[in-house]
């Protein structure tokens, strides 16, 4: 698959409004311009499978306010990716809705893909899947999140996410005497 | 992990918060009470109903066992890893007879009355014994909504207690009347009594045991003059008492109600080493089969002799929904 990302302007002297093409430009919040495959896009974005089968995507770059041109490079990437790693058999039968599917653990490419990201950029990428629908990288990226926070205490996962305690010292103490089973181990 | 970069570090919403806590491993809620200690924000998410929700259908929808409560002794105010607090502090006043649907069946005797308790949340109805005399008791609690509900998060709202008991007939013969009333948590009273038209024959009468409801109906345990044990089944719609006999009618036998996959009933009974798992074919209650039999020697602690004839083992209870079965040695602490 040819895999086009990044290339910003370069796109726009691609303006092959063909009616049938088979990939997508998406445009990020920053102007940048990425193309994905359409039957990718369809397939692990609810919300792009909505546009395209709408006929609301833009072929001179579907505008994506909400997501910056790092994170929109991560989701082509995964998009391309994931295409690449499953056998084309599969391709036609994979119209799997992953809100009922059970969570099946993070395959090793996928693991890989989210344990290169830094922090912020994960964090933007998990911003990136929920706002796209895209059921499985939410559930990669949050998995990888949610191990972060494994064995950590309170003081330490505000640290990871940036949170700000907006408890008083007395409600802190009163909640860990009742809960006192859960600081076992702390 | 890369370090940050000059700008602020990226806000998470909501939805995807939500989405990473349930993610934490369910079967370690000390992670969830600590993200609720993070901040308030976090609390509320966690707090909130629809993601008790959310977390029981990602997770497979099953309940947790949060403990066990022993039965036929005082009711101990722990369970499990979790400590609950009892309605009121006299535990060996306490007998507990049934759990389901979020809710346990207490038995006091002093007052003598039922007593429906919400561990969780510390709620409890106390209620009156049945009117009508009896010599022993089955009870079983569960949701008053028959249809159209999970189970999952119905344990503030109206609730049935069923009552199973034989009583001493005061005629002749001598022989035992066996009856179930049930308590409507809406009505706020007992209903009449439905009583089994055969008698059992002497000595024969309820067991203080759980019950099992399995497709509309609650099967509770029989020991029969006999030695030998019965199933008392109660149609909880129609309000018809039946006796199923099972294939375990052996004096050294410990039989349980279980629910099978298939709608019908099912047993298991422990015969020195070996747990035999029976079922029923729905709506066929002389089609038993055994359906497993398990080498508890092979499961159990090395610590518990193989095949001795002084280690009693007992199955001491199941957990409906859960596909647990507890079974309990006399021998290691």
């Amino acid at each position: 698959m040819e895999v086009d990302k990044g290339k910003g302007e370069a796109e726009e002297t691609r303006k092959v409004a063909e009616a049938d093409r088979d990939t997508v430009t998406l445009k990020s919040s920053d102007g940048k311009l990425f193309e994905v495959s359409k039957e990718a896009a369809a397939r692990l974005s609810t919300v792009l499978a909505g546009m395209i089968a709408g006929g609301s995507i833009d072929d001179n770059g579907t505008d994506l306010k909400q997501i910056g041109s790092e994170a929109l490079e991560n989701v082509v990437d995964y998009c391309n990716k994931h295409a690449n790693s499953i056998p084309s058999a599969a391709l036609i039968s994979s119209s799997i809705s992953f809100n009922t599917a059970p969570f099946k653990e993070p395959e090793e490419w996928e693991r890989k893909f989210v344990d290169r990201l830094s922090h912020d950029a994960l964090f933007d990428l998990v911003e990136a899947a929920n706002f796209l629908g895209m059921e499985r990288l939410l559930d990669v990226t949050c998995h990888k999140i949610s191990e972060m926070m494994k064995g950590k205490s309170p003081d330490q996962i505000r640290e990871v996410f940036n949170i700000k305690n907006d408890y008083t010292k007395e409600e802190l103490e009163e909640i860990r005497q009742e809960l006192a089973w859960a600081f076992y181990d702390d | 992990m890369a370090p940050r970069r000059g700008r602020p570090p990226p806000e998470l919403t909501d939805d995807v918060i939500r989405e990473i806590l349930l993610r934490l491993p369910p079967s370690e809620p000390a992670h969830l009470v600590r993200a609720a200690l993070v901040c308030r924000r976090w609390r509320r998410l966690l707090a909130d109903r629809g993601f008790l929700r959310l977390h029981r259908a990602f997770h497979g929808g099953a309940p947790p066992l949060l403990g066990f409560l022993p039965l036929g002794a005082p009711a101990t105010a722990e369970a499990a890893a979790w400590r609950f607090s009892l309605p009121e502090p006299e535990p060996h006043a306490w007998l507990a007879l049934d759990a389901r649907h979020g809710r346990v069946l207490l038995h006091s005797s002093d007052p003598k009355r039922l007593v429906v308790w919400d561990p969780i949340t510390g709620d409890h109805h106390k209620l009156p014994l049945p009117a009508h005399p009896y010599r022993s008791l089955a009870a079983a609690v569960l949701c008053a909504a028959m249809d159209g509900c999970d189970h999952l998060d119905c344990h503030g709202g109206p609730f049935l207690v069923a009552f199973a008991a034989t009583t001493r007939r005061r005629s002749s013969d001598h022989s035992e009347t066996t009856w179930v009333s049930v308590f409507s948590s809406t009505d706020g009273a007992w209903g009449g009594p439905t009583s089994l038209s055969i008698p059992l024959g002497p000595a024969s009468h309820v067991a203080t045991t759980p019950g099992l409801l399995a497709d509309g109906a609650l099967y509770f345990t029989l020991r029969r003059g006999d030695d030998g044990v019965g199933i008392l089944k109660y149609d909880i719609v129609r309000r018809s008492l039946s006796v199923i006999d099972p294939p375990f009618l052996r004096h050294d036998v410990v039989s349980m109600s279980m629910a099978e996959d298939d709608g019908g009933g099912g047993g298991l009974d422990l015969q020195r080493h070996f747990l035999h798992l029976w079922a029923c074919r729905a709506g066929d209650d002389d089609g038993w089969v055994r359906r497993r039999v398990i080498d508890l020697d092979a499961l159990l602690p090395a610590a518990v002799p193989k095949k001795c004839a002084f280690a009693v083992k007992r199955v001491s209870g199941f957990a409906e929904g859960a596909d647990t079965i507890f079974v309990s040695t006399n021998v290691g602490t």
